[in-house]
């Protein structure tokens, strides 16, 4: 196996829809996603993840643009001419074959003897925990153990690209972590390049390397999940992404690569922002902002919630605004009761400058 | 009292279920009467043909059979009939793949036309095919006379494959059209996805998960096959098969005992195949046919393949539509064959002796339909909803109509019901009823199939609310079930219109019915005037159906509007 460059440049695609009008699905998509790296398609359903996904593997034309596997182009090519394997949704195990049948049928079609596929099967059928299950349906296994055959499936042809369409989403929830883990071990231990779509974010964020973030057909923010996390570049990768809350502020000065700003009266240090100046806006995480008795942006407290691990509480601002901070590892003693005068800080290395 | 039930689907043949019986007394009394009904009309009539086979006099003996399978001509109708089935059913099953793949794998144009074209025959009288058959190739046929085919003789086996199998494809086609559309596309595009050729995906895929469809198709078409009486009475000629030697040897040779011997020979290879379907066949099934399509996705075909399909549909589509045209030329014209002038003498002459047979067969159907669209209705509720003992029998029973070929069942009615207490041969009752429980099998499963996708919580919540299991059937489940209700009482109404095998045992002077004069009309060769009536026929079915999807697509706004 040789993992390969996936490149897609400039991609289009337009669905007719009733009426006479049309969808644009996938809007000029540029990325270069790099051998044996993987990628995740993150965004809300509708976004055009699968579309993406289904020009990759040759199941839809693209409209206009291109998409090169290696250095090759692809873009007009069969599916069956491409070197692609897809984990489905459904996993699409056909239910006439065994096991066995099923994971070597790709190799069918691929210059491999007997001996060898039987070999190729066993190695891989063993590499994702299916030993001993070769001869039975695939309607006599669990959801769990039908998601592995479906991965062995796909990575016994050794292809230059794997691709999954939310795999995980008809496990329930224990076994969706545990899966995930076992899809990165394995996409690591074979250097696979895999392209994984997703609507998810911790799926997302566990796995990646890199999170393509989409919206209505367009990439809004390419990264690792720390950047993507720490610094969403649009309020609606900000927004997608976890809990995050919206001060407004103004720029005072720029300070190096960060930036003074004035938020209620007091200036904050922004560590690193983008060149902007005026009003804008700070995006700050729940967890990266405290309640003190003494010190910070007055607040009222509307609401505290206790979760466990971490108490949610939400506070009023002096403009009327209300933000949400988590309080992790909370103590009973130290409880903030609606109604209560409080005071708002925020850590400084963990907050970010966006445009308004 | 709903609540407590318990969450099972099947019940096991008796065990529970008898406690819930005793507690509602309304679901014990319909069990019993539908029971009873079911007995009395459906399997008594069967007895009474298998007794009589067996006990000609007073003593029980297999004399029949062996006079039957000794007399080589007997013997050869028994054989026939199993020839013209396999025949019959192998192209059916083949054209109707061809059409469900075209139409559900394929982006051929005029999809949309196809697919409505393809039900014409489902609601043609029975030998309307052979009609046109007649009126083109019989002797004085166009298609005959044209290419100058004096000696060329259309009666037979080969008229009667042609016939049947354009008049019984659409079974075939309906049930894979199912099956196609079930199967999800994500199979078909994983193998692509994997390597595997347009062709290689077909093979490996496709085709192997139609087989139990296909198997399904082929035996279904086998039981029309074998149950058809009035295609081979008309265009049999010399190639004679059990049902019409059954209906000839009981009325016209007046042997009775024989007559039921060979409706008993018909019965078994009918019974056979529709179990072997049934019990079998659709166990092995990989895909459940729900009748919701997966997804609308293709895979590329060649351009080829794609034409070649379209080139084989426009064609038996073309077919249909001549056959069609026929009749109705044929009922304008002078002399088929001889004298081509527009005339309007044949609908004068059918008017004449048609008006009463069209006005007795409308009201025979008109009372029957209803009757046997809550009929089976409750059958279906029951046989969903409700668990008690002898479920799978009531439930096999009330499908048997399915397996027993129309020839059977009016031997056992007249044998059955012509003497007191129950003496109602010569009655519209004994029409009615032949309807009723010949037509209801297609009710209840569309019944049930409607059942089964809605919740069964909905019904709870009336009855937690207070409300009986009679009312909450009469106000929750059936507006629910509403277009399945209505698509059975066209079906049933269709069917009843259009029904031979069975009606011709029964009809009497007083009550008669369109197609058994259309078939005499036939068979004196009048055939400008069984042209007229046919076309009467098709409209009458025609207009039923507007209504029909009228009234459906009524509900469905009023939904939509909600
Ligand atoms: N075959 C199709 N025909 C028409 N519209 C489609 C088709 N496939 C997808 N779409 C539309 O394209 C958009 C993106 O769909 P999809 O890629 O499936 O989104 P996602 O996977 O992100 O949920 C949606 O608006 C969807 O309705
Ligand atoms: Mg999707």
């Amino acid at each position: 196996m040789c993992a390969q460059k996936v490149e897609l440049r400039q991609l289009v695609k337009i669905f007719p829809a009733p009426g006479g009008t049309e969808v644009r699905a996938v809007d000029e998509i540029d990325l270069v996603i790099e051998p044996g790296e993987m990628v995740t398609f993150l965004g809300p359903s509708g976004c055009g993840k699968t579309t993406t996904l289904r020009m990759v593997a040759g199941f839809e034309m693209p409209t206009s643009g291109h998409i090169f596997i290696g250095n090759e182009d692809v873009s007009n090519k069969a599916p069956n001419e491409r070197d692609t394997a897809m984990v489905f949704q459904s996993y699409a195990l056909f239910p006439h074959m065994t096991v066995e049948e099923n994971v070597g049928y790709g190799l069918r079609f691929r210059k491999v003897s007997k001996q060898q596929a039987k070999e190729r099967v066993e190695r891989i059928m063993e590499l994702v925990g299916l030993q001993g299950l070769g001869k039975r349906a695939p309607g006599q296994l669990s959801g769990g153990q039908q998601q592995r055959v479906a991965l062995a499936r796909a990575l016994v042809v050794e292809p230059q690209v794997l691709l999954f369409d939310e795999p995980l989403s008809n496990l329930d929830a224990k076994l969706r972590e545990y899966m995930r883990e076992e899809i990165r071990r394995v996409q690591q231990e074979l250097g696979i390049t895999a392209i994984y779509v997703t609507h998810d974010q911790s799926e997302a964020m566990a796995l990646s390397d890199r999170i393509v973030v989409m919206n209505a057909g367009r990439i809004e923010q390419v990264g690792t999940p720390q950047e993507i996390y720490l610094r969403p570049a649009t309020r609606f990768v900000a927004d997608f992404i976890g809990k995050v809350n919206f001060l407004p502020c103004e720029v005072v000065s720029r300070q190096g690569s960060g930036a003074l700003v004035e938020a209620f009266g007091r200036q904050i240090a922004v560590a690193d922002a983008p060149e902007l100046s005026g009003k804008a806006s700070l995006v700050v995480r729940p967890e990266a902002m405290f309640l003190d008795k003494g010190e910070g942006i007055p607040v009222t407290v509307v609401s505290s919630v206790y979760l466990g691990s971490a108490m949610e509480i939400r506070v009023e601002l002096p403009n009327g605004d209300q933000v949400t901070v988590y309080k992790s590892n909370p103590n009973l003693q130290e409880v903030f009761a609606a109604g209560e005068q409080a005071f708002l800080q925020l850590d400084s290395h963990a907050v970010h400058l966006l445009p308004n | 009292m709903a609540m407590a039930q318990p969450r099972r689907r099947r019940s096991r043949l008796g065990g529970v279920g008898w406690w819930q019986l005793k507690q509602d007394p309304i679901l014990l009394l319909t069990v019993l009467l539908v029971g009873a009904a079911l007995l009395l009309f459906i399997v008594y009539p069967l007895v009474r043909v298998f007794l009589l086979s067996i006990k000609p006099g007073d003593k029980f003996t297999v004399d029949i059979y062996r006079q039957v399978l000794n007399s080589w001509w007997l013997r050869q109708s028994f054989y026939n009939s199993l020839l013209l089935g396999t025949l019959t059913a192998t192209f059916s099953t083949i054209v109707g793949f061809i059409f469900a793949f075209a139409l559900n794998r394929t982006d051929i144009p005029l999809k949309g036309v196809f697919g409505q074209m393809v039900q014409l025959p489902m609601i043609s009288p029975p030998f309307m095919f052979t009609l046109s058959v007649i009126l083109l190739l019989g002797r004085n046929g166009i298609v005959t006379k044209a290419l100058g085919l004096g000696n060329f003789n259309i009666y037979g086996l080969n008229g009667l494959v042609l016939v049947q199998t354009i008049s019984m494809f659409p079974i075939a086609f309906n049930t894979l059209n199912g099956v196609l559309q079930a199967i999800n596309p994500d199979l078909e595009e994983g193998a692509l996805d994997l390597g595997a050729s347009r062709w290689a995906v077909f093979r490996n895929i496709t085709l192997p998960l139609s087989v139990p469809g296909l198997a399904s198709a082929w035996l279904l078409v086998f039981v029309n096959s074998l149950a058809d009486f009035a295609n081979p009475m008309v265009l049999g000629g010399t190639f004679d098969v059990l049902s019409v030697q059954a209906y000839l040897q009981f009325t016209g040779m007046f042997n009775a005992p024989r007559g039921t011997a060979l409706a008993v020979m018909l019965l078994l290879p009918a019974m056979t195949a529709f179990m072997v379907q049934r019990y079998w066949v659709a166990r092995k099934s990989y895909v459940t046919v729900t009748g919701k399509p997966s997804s609308h996705r293709i895979l590329k075909v060649s351009p080829w393949l794609r034409w070649g399909l379209f080139a084989a549909c426009s064609l038996i589509i073309l077919v249909i539509l001549a056959f069609y045209g026929t009749v109705i030329a044929g009922a304008f014209v002078k002399t088929w064959g001889v004298d081509f002038t527009f005339t309007l003498e044949h609908w004068r002459y059918a008017w004449d002796v048609g008006l009463d047979s069209i006005k007795s067969t409308l009201t025979l159907a008109a009372i029957a339909t209803p009757v046997t669209g809550i009929f089976a209705m409750i059958v279906a509720f029951i046989l969903v909803r409700k668990q008690f003992p002898g479920k799978k029998i009531l439930a096999f029973v009330s499908m048997l109509a399915f397996a027993v070929p129309g020839t059977v069942v009016g031997i056992g009615y007249i044998l059955a019901f012509n003497e007191p207490p129950l003496l109602l041969s010569g009655t519209a009752l004994i029409i009615v009823l032949c309807f009723v429980f010949r037509e209801m099998p297609v009710g209840i499963e569309s019944g049930v199939a409607s059942l089964m996708q809605i919740d069964k919580s909905i019904e709870e919540a009336s009855t937690n609310l207070g409300a009986s299991s009679s009312y909450t059937f009469a106000k929750i489940t059936l507006p629910l079930i509403k277009p399945a209700f209505l698509s059975g009482l066209f079906f049933a109404f269709a069917r009843s219109m259009t029904a031979v095998s069975a009606i011709i045992f029964l009809v009497s002077a007083r009550w008669h019915h369109l197609t058994v004069l259309i078939l005499s009309q036939t068979e004196i060769m009048r055939l400008g005037a069984a042209s007229v009536l046919s076309l009467i026929l098709i409209i009458i079915v025609l207009g039923a159906f507007a209504l029909m999807r009228l009234a459906v697509g009524d509900t469905i706004n009023r939904q939509l509007a909600k």
